[in-house]
């Protein structure tokens, strides 16, 4: 579904990928782990198509639907058209716009996208307090600004409500652990793990080996220095969990 | 400023005046002669230049009708007690006098000048001149009538009182005079709409000036749009008088008009006031708007929030300049204020000045103010779902508006302003 080939990419001229390679096939997850600074979001950013960072080499291909696409040539809309998902590590708050009235635009525009029927706004109300319910999120948020005035674990259980609504092929989920108390994380985990099928792919990026007790990874993967250094099972989490990272970049 | 036919219209007002509106008129007219009109070398104008009033030619109308229009019947609801002033001239055939709720006086100004004088004349004479003094001196010389709105102690008015001040009819270069006297009694409740509106495409000087006294715990919602035609200028100057425990949710809507001052003063004047002086310019073009606005809290225990947002296209400006004075008296003060504003243009301009006065000591105050083009963050979070670059910008900018004017409680305020926005930036439509 997604072949990364020798990326290369940074912020201000400062390289910060250095030539990854990495393979996810649909009904896999794969967890990408690393220090900070090694550059796990700058990869999070690139594959959604931040505009800030700039890709110096390299190539990603996308294969939905059998079509196989170029994701770096697509802007970051129709990325997201094509099922490609981003959890951001920090949610942005986007005051005056209420999350049902957000969401029914990006909702409709993917179905717009891939031929599918646009929903009305009173089957769109429902579907949402459905996907709300799931992520336990309080309904009044419904009719929220997005984000705003949120706390730290409601923002990230709402990239998740997001993630459920927007049904991607692709999720690419950034330290939603972090910030969040265990309760919260086994609501998103529990969230995830439902919206796991044979023809999508979750790759989860953190810091610490817990979220993945609660989502279970079939590859981990060690990002250091700009590169991945180790790819293994999800053994490897637990190792690294116990000898830290510093045995993996000698 | 040259003003044709000037004597003849004052000995005409002069025959039609009491004595204390006769000795007002003359010491008004004193001052505005002594006065002269304030140039960019005065600070509280430094942006923007009246240059263009200062050496036009006007001249000042007698003449009221309303052309009728369909506009002006699509901007009046219904459900709304409407009371309606055609240049500067209380029009009863088109307002709603005869069945008022108890509790609620209208009439026109000089028929409450005539019958219960103290009050107005108490007030004013309390008022000090702002800013805009040389026009509030010209409107007090020349005003020709005006409204005279009273709430009754403990009344409770229901359905919104939407004052329209509509100029009609006039030749290029007229100047109109709207004027307006509220006095709100203890404990009572309302929500006013003020509207300064104009559906011809033609050039005058509207030259407004609005008293309110607000008595103790009364709790007034009050809402200034200024959608004058687009080669008009617009100075007003609006004071409040605010009393113990009393409420004043304000709003600034401003829309037309190719050049607008507002002065808006806010004067605290007892213990445990609540005050809110959120505003709104939506402009393009080459339309300039002015805000300046003072609160002056003089007593202890008092909030005073402020949030003006700018949304600007083409070439057009804005001044913001917001000041709240807070006394030695006025401990336990909380205050914010707050001036965003969104360029959408590239050429738009924005001069803001927020600035905080605090002799009290035991005091929570903050400030701020931004210019800029909307976030690239958020630009990418919608981009992100799915949402085109071309969308995103439009819900963000619609955001933008709807958080200020989701802070209107009355629904029919909310309403008109939604719809003269929409009128004017079709890109924010969804």
């Amino acid at each position: 579904m997604l072949k990364i080939k020798d990326l290369h990419a940074g912020i201000e001229g400062k390289e910060i990928l250095k030539g990854i390679n990495l393979n996810i096939n649909a009904g896999e997850v794969h967890a990408i782990m690393g220090p900070n600074g090694s550059g796990k979001s700058t990869l999070s950013k690139v594959i959604a198509g931040h505009p800030q960072y700039e890709v110096t080499g390299g190539s990603i291909e996308y294969e939905v639907n059998f079509k196989k696409l170029n994701l770096l040539g697509m802007e970051p809309d129709l990325r997201a058209r094509e099922g490609v998902f981003l959890a951001f590590q920090y949610p942005v708050e986007i005051p005056g716009v209420s999350s049902s009235v957000f969401l029914r635009a990006a909702f409709n525009a993917i179905c717009r996208h891939q031929g599918a029927e646009e929903m009305d706004p009173i089957d769109f109300d429902k579907y949402l307090r459905e996907k709300m319910k799931l992520l336990e999120m309080d309904e009044n948020f419904i009719d929220r600004p997005v984000n705003v005035d949120f706390s730290g674990g409601e923002k990230k259980r709402n990239e998740i409500v997001q993630m459920a609504v927007l049904n991607p092929r692709l999720a690419v989920l950034d330290e939603t652990d972090s910030g969040l108390d265990i309760d919260s994380m086994k609501i998103v985990a529990e969230g995830v793990n439902k919206l796991r099928r044979k023809d999508n792919a979750v790759l989860l990026i953190t810091h610490y080996q817990r979220l993945l007790q609660f989502i279970q990874p079939d590859f981990v993967h060690i990002l250091y220095d700009g590169k991945i250094v180790k790819s293994e099972g999800k053994e490897l989490a637990l190792e690294v969990e116990s000898r830290g990272y510093d045995w993996l970049i000698k | 400023m040259n003003i044709e036919g000037l004597e003849l219209y004052q000995s005409k007002l002069e025959n039609t005046s009491g004595a204390w509106l006769k000795a007002f008129r003359q010491k008004s007219f004193d001052q505005w002669a002594q006065t002269g009109m304030p140039t960019t070398k005065d600070e509280e104008w430094r942006y923007t230049s009246l240059a263009d009033v200062a050496n036009g030619r006007f001249q000042i109308t007698t003449h009221h009708q309303l052309i009728e229009d369909k506009q002006f019947e699509d901007y009046r609801d219904k459900s709304d007690i409407n009371i309606v002033l055609v240049n500067g001239v209380l029009w009863g055939g088109l307002s709603d006098l005869k069945h008022l709720p108890p509790g609620l006086t209208v009439s026109s100004l000089n028929e409450a000048l005539a019958h219960t004088p103290a009050e107005i004349q108490d007030t004013i004479s309390k008022f000090s001149p702002n800013d805009t003094k040389a026009f509030l001196w010209m409107n007090q010389a020349l005003f020709l009538d005006g409204v005279f709105i009273q709430v009754a102690k403990n009344a409770v008015i229901g359905p919104l009182v939407h004052i329209i001040h509509v100029t009609s009819g006039v030749a290029p270069g007229t100047i109109v005079f709207p004027r307006s006297f509220i006095s709100v009694s203890e404990a009572a409740q309302v929500s006013i709409l003020e509207s300064h509106i104009c559906f011809e495409p033609v050039s005058y000087l509207s030259n407004a000036v609005t008293d309110m006294k607000i008595a103790s715990n009364a709790l007034v919602e009050y809402c200034k749009v200024q959608a004058e035609s687009h080669q008009a200028v617009h100075i007003g100057s609006t004071r409040i008088w605010q009393e113990k425990g009393s409420s004043l949710d304000s709003f600034s809507f401003d829309h037309g008009g190719k050049l607008t001052r507002n002065n808006l003063s806010v004067l605290i004047k007892g213990e445990g006031t609540h005050t809110i002086m959120n505003g709104l310019y939506g402009i393009d073009g080459n339309q300039q708007v002015d805000n300046h606005t003072l609160l002056d809290i003089q007593q202890p225990n008092c909030t005073g929030y402020q949030l003006y947002k700018g949304l600007l296209n083409g070439k057009s400006r804005a001044v913001f300049n917001g000041k709240i004075y807070v006394h030695s008296m006025a401990q336990k003060t909380n205050a914010y204020q707050l001036n965003k504003n969104l360029l959408l243009g590239s050429q738009a301009r924005v001069d803001t000045k927020p600035q905080l006065e605090i002799f009290a000591d035991d005091v929570k105050c903050t400030h701020g103010a931004t210019v800029g083009q909307l976030p690239q963050e958020e630009i990418f979070y919608l981009q992100s779902r799915g949402i085109t670059r071309q969308m995103a910008i439009q819900l963000l900018s619609k955001g933008f508006i709807d958080d200020i004017i989701n802070t209107i409680k009355s629904g029919s305020i909310r309403g008109k302003l939604s719809r003269l926005l929409l009128k004017k930036f079709p890109e924010v439509k969804l």
